[in-house]
């Protein structure tokens, strides 16, 4: 193994997902903090809370988690960060979105693996549901 | 009012970043290492007690470490080939995307949110225990009843 070009790969791995990261981070972050002025997260908040509660969390998780579902991780993160949740939320909210996420660019990729594509969605759905309900009664306050 | 927007977003922007560059950089750098030495090939035998468990065959244990290491995209790769060597059983094939679906890339996407303040064991561990919970019971439906595999299976491109 060549040390040295493997060093170098690898910096260039870091630097080229942070500025990936970066791309999709900052804009969605404007846009975030741009909603946060508007009504819209309050309505969210409104519509959603009574589901999203069984899952410990407040109504406006359900932005970060759709959006991470219809697009892919990266964008969820500002999503997160700019509105305030506490850490117990983001630890939730995290896992869900681990489980499932990026629906549209993922089912593509097990269907080339051999998979049917909307039963792993399924089996994802409810991996993620249980997984909130999971962390909610583990997690307390 | 927009300017207030203009300022929130960029500060808050750069900080996020500097946190998650602070924690993505070196993982992506370790990996990057991990998958030039071959790591994987050399550590995979040590997981066939959990393939095991999990209803599957030994050949199954290095595309599924593949993807849980390195994510979907490079496991789906490993896992077609394998599958087109014909190591692979439908009943692998199942499994194994089943647990990569709910469980991959695991460092880079646990740290990203850990990095922003989540709590990296505890969803390390519900998504690792969830993954190994579900591959297991489907596992144990499928074993006896190869008819079933076809609900799941599609033909390899």
């Amino acid at each position: 193994m060549d040390f040295k070009r493997v060093v170098k790969l690898g910096i260039k791995d870091g630097v080229e997902t942070t500025w990936e990261l970066a791309k999709v981070i900052v804009p969605v972050y404007f846009i975030i903090t741009f909603l946060k002025y508007t009504p819209i997260i309050d309505w969210m908040t409104e519509v959603f809370q009574p589901v999203t509660l069984l899952i410990g969390l407040p109504g406006e998780a359900t932005l970060p988690i759709v959006i991470a579902n219809a697009l892919t991780v990266y964008p969820a993160i500002p999503a997160i960060t700019a509105l305030s949740f506490t850490s117990k939320e983001i630890t939730i909210i995290g896992t869900i979105i681990l489980l499932c996420h990026s629906l549209p660019v993922e089912t593509v990729i097990a269907k080339k693996a051999g998979s049917i594509g909307w039963k792993i969605i399924i089996i994802r759905i409810l991996a993620a549901i249980l997984a909130g309900i999971i962390l909610n009664l583990m997690m307390g306050g | 009012m927009f300017v207030d927007i203009i300022k929130e977003a960029s500060m808050n922007s750069i900080y996020t970043m500097a946190q998650i560059a602070f924690i993505v950089m070196p993982i992506m750098f370790i990996l990057r290492l991990a998958k030039e030495a071959n790591l994987l090939n050399k550590i995979s035998s040590y997981f066939e007690p959990l393939t095991k468990i999990l209803y599957l065959s030994k050949e199954a244990t290095f595309p599924l470490i593949v993807g849980i290491v390195f994510g979907l995209t490079y496991g789906a790769g490993v896992i077609v080939q394998a599958a087109k060597e014909g190591r692979l059983s439908p009943k692998d094939l199942i499994l194994i995307n089943v647990f990569l679906g709910l469980n991959h890339a695991i460092f880079e996407d646990t740290f990203l949110f850990a990095a922003i303040g989540a709590n990296a064991w505890v969803m390390f561990i519900t998504r690792t225990l969830l993954a190994i919970l579900i591959t297991y019971l489907l596992g144990k439906w499928l074993t006896g009843k190869e008819k079933k595999e076809m609900l799941l299976t599609r033909p390899l491109a």
